[in-house]
């Protein structure tokens, strides 16, 4: 009897139960395709030579998944509880016990529940061949990979729709003993307006407009604007607690924003009758308003969770270019070599049968070894950079306050006055110098805005004249002293290889065979002075022999992961938390029909009352979809001082398909409601 | 030619197979002023008439012709304008929009026909004081009484100023006492009064779908209607309680009582 019940109330909630079952699909499909990954040895054996255990990162992505849909599972009950109140509430009254309700509702649940899971397991097990296939692809890996199934995947997918299963029926346990049967009959009452006297919203508003622009202006270039916020607060201001007090107050502003200032805003229209009494105005200005106070909660976190996954999609492209950024996109398979090593790498190449053209000699002082230092000219901090890291000028300019907190071992602070300095760059860079002067082609070189470094460098790069050299804006500046002693201890010449084609994995790792007996080590009480110990093939590699197709390839391998799942992931979450708006919207639908019925009793349009639904629908997605883009702009401007020359085609690419997913979901909300609201 | 005229209206629902008349050659007509009332029993067919005379559903075959407008001829917008500017409606469950405060409800209808605000103020107002909700203005329909909700739907149908008010079961909702108080608010908005002492321009005609005989009451004439067709007319000649009486006796012989059957069957 309450089975046959259950699958009724799932056939009459059509709605509210397909968006459960999308989403616990979805997010079970990408679950139990990590799990498959996970444990097929055929894919994780491939991964294994660039990171380390990728069973247990295939794992916990499979678990993030799992949290996800655990997370949207709560939230979606909490509407369905809300939706069903007054139907449990007439069952209670007709005499059912509440045990019995609890069954019942879960037991609805559950119907729902299962279908997905079944769903989510039976295209998982389809689609990972596919998914698997994607993410090799995008890691540049080549491997066949076939259809694959594991019973233990399948049992933990088993035991995770138990435990939310049991989660939901705990929840709703708790729900069902608090409840007030009068009430339930009642339905619960929605608020029109907010308890606050309104000139007191309009200064709470006021400051919440300030404070979100305040936040969005510092968050734009954190790096930049941290000094105001020192000058402003009269003391030095650490990068991460400044990061910390932004995202508390954007929390806050956005979350005022969505409870008070934007009902106010429209209050304050109402004011102004000659603004507000047009048409159908002021309807659909009191839905809009009677929607943020009932929904500023709902608003709220899934602006975040937007941001978040918006975040997540975008710092993946952002990042991807860091694959190209970290090689040379122009001369992509290059090998930059010592002069001692020169003639076995060109032994190795004539062996292999591999064309290569050899750069001039490089007469040049490169540090090699892990060196940090702290720059200051002037006074002033400019850089804290090693010349194994990679940093745009961009990065130096923003990064020179944060970096005044470093103190720490091995990193060391110099200070420089102009006409002091020299100026040295990293390989990569010096390969870029030396197909300059092969190609007359300008590479294409941004300089920081930091008027102090900008002059100070172009005083001291004589070797390497900025515009022409600085492939990737990356150069520590040193005294004539510190720099007399690297030279010293570090005076080498380099040679470059740029290769035809790319090497094998059996040619690299024969290249990383080349034994060295020496390297050159920092000093870690200096950090400036070098010495020579004897070391290991691998440690010489890294060193002395730059492959940069393998470092590509371990890039391109990180960020391709990160891609892949960021994207998947994402996109999961993004249609959660669009149709979870579609599902509020829908049931504001249901309590909306009566009103559209006396509406054009009275003569309103029906062509009028689609556009409004249009409108309101636009307001609603529109300002979610616009704070998901300002706060991944955030991010992404946070994380572009790290990556050179971001790539910005792709993360558009990426930005326009979560778009349009949203804009789909965006329009058949708009049609389901203006379906119901009609009926 | 009054105000509305319905001539022959016949209204069919249902499929082929279970056709439901509703309306059964039905032929009406109401002068300007009129405050007529139409009853009959519980699938007489008296909303789907009101529907039928006020736009809001169109006739199987039939010609309604409403303020000189034949109602086949208008369509969409044009449809909507008429009933913007023309029509009033009351209906039984007030059908506010529970958003919107009092004074926005009341001012909708002017919102939608863009009147400028000085004017919009000034009808809000003006209806405001013939329904006593001037002190209400800012509270939201769900904060209030049912009389009192009734009276601001009364009030949005009023702001108009339209030709003619319909008002399906307005007393419905309510009880006796609020029912009482909004009905004479209807009467002194019939006969153009404001108060005993002031009036407005034009008074205004009503047409009531009820089933209660104290309602209808009110009423200066009754259509009794029973299948579809009219059954009868009542038309108040006397004083209220009179009147009263007589309907009742008339819904008793709708139903086979009454004592103009116990007459027949006497004879």
């Amino acid at each position: 009897m309450l089975g046959k019940l259950g699958i009724k109330s799932v056939r009459q909630n059509p709605m509210i139960h397909s968006i459960f079952i999308v989403i616990t699909a979805l997010s079970t499909m990408a679950s139990s395709d990590f799990l498959l990954m996970a444990a097929d040895p055929t894919l994780t054996d491939r991964f294994k030579p660039y990171f380390y255990y990728p069973d247990s990162v295939f794992r916990a992505f499979s678990t993030i998944s799992v949290l996800l849909l655990i997370a949207f599972s709560i939230y979606w009950n909490r509407l369905f509880m809300r939706h069903k109140l007054h139907t449990l509430g007439l069952l209670e009254l007709l005499g059912l016990r509440r045990l019995k309700i609890l069954i019942l509702i879960n037991g609805e649940i559950l119907i729902s529940q299962l279908i997905a899971t079944s769903i989510g397991i039976l295209t998982g097990l389809l689609f990972y061949k596919l998914l698997a296939m994607i993410l090799l692809k995008i890691c540049g890996l080549s491997t066949q990979i076939g259809f694959y199934f594991d019973w233990q995947s399948l049992l933990i997918t088993i035991v995770w729709t138990v435990l939310i299963q049991l989660l939901l029926a705990f929840f709703n346990g708790i729900k069902i003993r608090r409840w007030d049967t009068v009430k339930l009959t009642q339905g619960l009452a929605q608020k029109n307006d907010l308890k606050l006297p309104l000139i007191l919203r309009l200064f709470v508003g006021t400051i919440d407009l300030f404070l979100l622009g305040i936040v969005a202006w510092i968050s734009s270039n954190i790096y930049q604007h941290q000094g105001f916020v020192a000058e402003i607060l009269g003391r030095k201001v650490d990068l991460m607690l400044l990061d910390l007090g932004l995202l508390v107050f954007w929390i806050i502003s956005l979350w005022l924003l969505f409870a008070v200032t934007l009902p106010t805003l429209i209050d304050l229209v109402s004011l102004r009758p000659g603004l507000y009494f047009k048409g159908l105005k002021p309807f659909w200005l009191a839905e809009l308003k009677h929607w943020f106070i009932n929904n500023h909660n709902a608003m709220f976190g899934i602006s975040i969770f937007l941001g978040i996954s918006f975040s997540l999609l975008t710092t993946g492209s952002l990042f991807s270019r860091y694959i190209y950024a970290a090689t040379d996109d122009e001369a992509n398979f290059s090998i930059i070599s010592t002069a001692e090593k020169r003639p076995a790498i060109q032994k190795f190449l004539q062996k292999n049968n591999l064309t290569y053209d050899e750069t001039p000699p490089l007469p040049t002082k490169l540090i090699t070894a892990s060196y940090q230092l702290d720059s200051v000219v002037n006074g002033a901090s400019v850089s804290g950079a090693g010349p194994t890291m990679l940093l745009s000028t961009h990065t130096f300019h923003q990064i020179q306050r944060a970096n005044q907190r470093f103190g720490r071992r091995g990193y060391s602070k110099l200070n420089l006055a102009p006409g002091q300095v020299r100026l040295i760059i990293p390989q990569t860079g010096l390969l870029k110098h030396s197909q300059f002067q092969q190609t007359q082609h300008r590479p294409n070189v941004k300089l920081g805005s930091h008027p102090s470094f900008k002059r100070e460098v172009s005083q001291v790069s004589r070797q390497f004249p900025l515009n022409n050299s600085l492939a990737f804006q990356s150069a520590i500046i040193l005294t004539n002293r510190d720099y007399q002693a690297i030279k010293t201890h570090n005076a080498e010449t380099y040679y470059g290889f740029h290769l035809h084609q790319a090497l094998t994995n059996e040619q690299l790792l024969e290249l990383r065979q080349l034994n060295q007996k020496q390297r050159y080590r920092t000093d870690e009480r200096t950090g400036q002075i070098y010495e020579t110990k004897s070391t290991t093939a691998q440690t010489f590699y890294r060193t002395q022999i730059y492959s940069r197709q393998e470092t590509s390839m371990s890039n391109r391998i990180l960020v391709g992961v990160y891609i892949f799942v960021g994207v998947f992931v994402s996109l999961v979450f993004v249609v959660a938390m669009a149709q979870i708006i579609m599902l509020k919207r829908l049931i504001v639908a249901e309590t909306l029909r009566t009103d559209f019925m006396t509406l054009e009793k009275i003569g309103v349009p029906t062509a009028d009352l689609r556009r409004g639904v249009y409108v309101t629908h636009t307001v609603i997605f529109g300002l979610l979809y616009g704070f998901a883009i300002v706060e991944a702009s955030f991010v992404t401007n946070f994380i572009k001082t790290f990556v050179n020359n971001p790539n910005q085609l792709l993360m558009y690419g990426i930005l326009a398909l979560v778009t349009l997913i949203y804009s789909v979901i965006y329009l058949i909300t708009n049609y389901l409601f203006v379906r119901m609201v009609s009926n | 030619m009054g105000i509305l005229n319905a001539q022959h209206l016949i209204k069919v629902f249902g499929h082929r197979l279970s056709l439901t008349k509703a309306l059964n050659d039905f032929s009406l007509e109401v002068q300007a002023g009129e405050f007529v009332g139409i009853m009959g029993p519980s699938g007489a067919g008296k909303s789907t008439l009101l529907n039928v005379i006020s736009t809001i559903d169109r006739p199987t075959s039939g010609r309604v012709t409403l303020l000189g407008q034949d109602l086949r001829k208008l369509k969409g917008k044009q449809l909507a304008q008429f009933r913007r500017e023309k029509l009033g409606f009351i209906f039984q469950d007030f059908n506010l929009v529970d958003a919107l405060t009092v004074k926005e409800n009341i001012a909708l209808p002017l919102s939608l026909n863009h009147q400028p605000p000085a004017q919009i103020k000034q009808h809000v107002q003006a209806v405001s004081q013939i329904l006593g909700l001037q002190e209400l203005l800012t509270y939201y329909p769900l904060e209030l009484s049912v009389g009192q909700r009734q009276r601001i739907a009364a009030a949005r149908a009023l702001v108009t100023e339209p030709a003619i008010l319909f008002a399906d079961e307005p007393t419905g909702s309510l009880d006796s006492r609020a029912a009482t108080d909004f009905l004479q608010h209807l009467q002194r908005i019939n006969q153009g009064q404001i108060s005993d002492t002031a009036h407005i321009s034009t008074p205004t005609t009503i047409i009531m779908v009820t089933h209660d005989a104290f309602t209808a009451s009110f009423c200066k004439r009754i259509l009794f209607i029973k299948d579809g067709s009219l059954f009868a007319e009542l038309i108040r000649s006397s004083d209220r309680q009179t009147f009263f009486d007589q309907i009742i006796d008339m819904q008793a012989t709708i139903g086979g009582g009454g004592r103009m059957n116990a007459r027949q069957a006497r004879n």
